[in-house]
């Protein structure tokens, strides 16, 4: 996620001072994410830096009386940010594909077997999460933002469990196939599944 | 809250719904089809009680034993061994005629395939289930109506299922399921049929009645849709292997994720 730039975004509909920015940023976000001042102005620091937004000095008498207003590059910036893809290319480092990955190869194939253990602890835990971001969303003063926002964690974790269930199935229906370890050539790390994918 | 009590031994006509009987108690229920060596053990050793007010969602892949336990668990099987009962009366103390009227009274069903007629309006459909018990046409459509704008659909009473959208047919469903003032809803993935938004609105509805005391089972493989029961419990290959803790407080919740990112 990247603050800076949905700060950006903020700015482009009129100018703001640094507690405006945090209020509209979490209220924005469904006040999934909650920022410090701290962060909001080194934020503002560096897109000044960068000649993305000024500061008006004009009549301020300190730094947090001061609105910051876009400039023409930072709007630039922004639509170039907004539209150039997320992290889709290389696979993120997904915390729970790594265990699941790691107990299925530790113990491939019995019934009642690590596997099915680790997988349905974690199947449990993510259908946990969702009950709590259902209930914020059942809650009936619950804002638009707020609702897209839980509906953004309950699609990430319902993908969870689904693949969870995928390779809960893959076992049962047959003997796990070890690949032979990829061979690294040269210095460049990146394995050849990852090359095909970003090409 | 007494767990079994009334149970087996009360009088089979009088059917109490006492606040302190469960709407729903299965107890070691074992289902076999066929045997020897074409044995096929669908539920073995389930237990599963729902309180008043619960809505309990059953998960579990294709061939687990969800729809098995659906169908015992609204007396349309029988058991091989254990029992179930409903309001603390055993299913299968009740000869043919009581179960039916039981299962009239007491128990509303929700499919995937919403199930209404077609050549009968929204709050004909829902009237149906109390003619069948016996209600005058007057007195069960002033109730089926009433039961309709529970459910949000008070400007759609007059409305033929091919006119209804699929949300609006799913909750005709439910207040079908529960207008005779049955207080247990058992459902088939209620929102197969139905795009995440529309489903979200059927759920929202089921929800909304079980805060006002039904009790529901709902069974899927859909997990956006049994994240919407206070209580998620999982089948594998006929038993129930775990289940979710009780939720946390949302405000809990959000503190803690505060302090994770």
């Amino acid at each position: 996620m990247s603050v800076k730039h949905s700060l950006l975004a903020l700015l482009s509909t009129r100018s703001m001072y640094g507690q405006q920015l945090k209020a509209e940023f979490e209220a924005r976000t469904g006040e999934m994410w909650p920022l410090n001042v701290g962060q909001v102005y080194t934020s503002l620091n560096r897109l000044e830096r960068d000649g993305f937004v000024v500061a008006a000095a004009e009549g301020a008498d300190d730094d947090a009386r001061r609105p910051y207003e876009i400039t023409p590059a930072g709007e630039v910036e922004l639509g170039m940010w907004l539209r150039e893809p997320g992290n889709s290319k290389v696979p993120p480092r997904d915390e729970l594909v790594m265990k699941i990955m790691i107990a299925v190869s530790i113990e491939p194939d019995a019934a009642d077997s690590l596997s099915h253990e680790v997988i349905q602890s974690h199947r449990r835990q993510s259908i946990e999460a969702m009950q709590r971001f259902t209930h914020l969303k059942a809650d009936p003063t619950a804002g638009s933002a707020s609702l897209m926002m839980c509906d953004a964690e309950l699609f990430r974790l319902e993908a969870a469990v689904r693949w969870l269930d995928s390779v809960e199935a893959r076992l049962r229906t047959g003997a796990m196939v070890t690949a032979p370890a990829a061979q690294i050539v040269g210095d460049d790390m990146t394995s050849p599944i990852t090359q095909q994918v970003n090409q | 809250m007494t767990p079994g009590q009334g149970s087996a031994n009360a009088p089979v006509d009088v059917i109490a719904t006492s606040n302190d009987l469960l709407p729903l108690e299965l107890q070691n229920v074992t289902r076999v089809y066929g045997q020897g060596a074409r044995e096929v053990r669908a539920l073995t050793n389930v237990n599963l009680r729902i309180r008043r007010g619960e809505f309990v969602a059953v998960m579990g892949p294709s061939g687990s034993g969800k729809s098995t336990l659906l169908t015992i668990a609204g007396g349309l099987e029988t058991v091989t061994s254990g029992c179930v009962r409903v309001d603390g009366t055993d299913l299968s103390s009740l000869n043919p005629t009581k179960l039916a009227a039981t299962r009239l009274q007491r128990i509303g069903y929700v499919f995937q395939e919403f199930n209404l007629l077609p050549a009968l309006t929204a709050v004909e459909n829902v009237a149906m289930p109390l003619e069948l018990g016996g209600t005058n046409r007057k007195e069960a459509m002033a109730r089926a109506a009433e039961q309709l704008g529970r459910v949000g659909l008070s400007d759609r009473t007059e409305h033929f299922p091919d006119d209804l959208s699929g949300g609006e047919q799913q909750r005709v469903a439910i207040a079908r399921a529960l207008v005779a003032g049955n207080q247990l809803v058992l459902a088939d993935e209620p929102t197969g049929a139905l795009d995440s938004v529309t489903g979200e609105s059927v759920m929202r509805t089921l929800r909304a009645s079980c805060n006002e005391g039904a009790s529901a089972m709902v069974v899927t493989h859909d997990a956006q849709l049994a994240a919407w029961a206070d209580r998620v419990v999982f089948l594998r290959d006929g038993r129930m292997i775990d289940e979710t803790d009780a939720a946390v407080t949302p405000e809990a919740f959000l503190a803690n994720q505060g302090g994770r990112r």
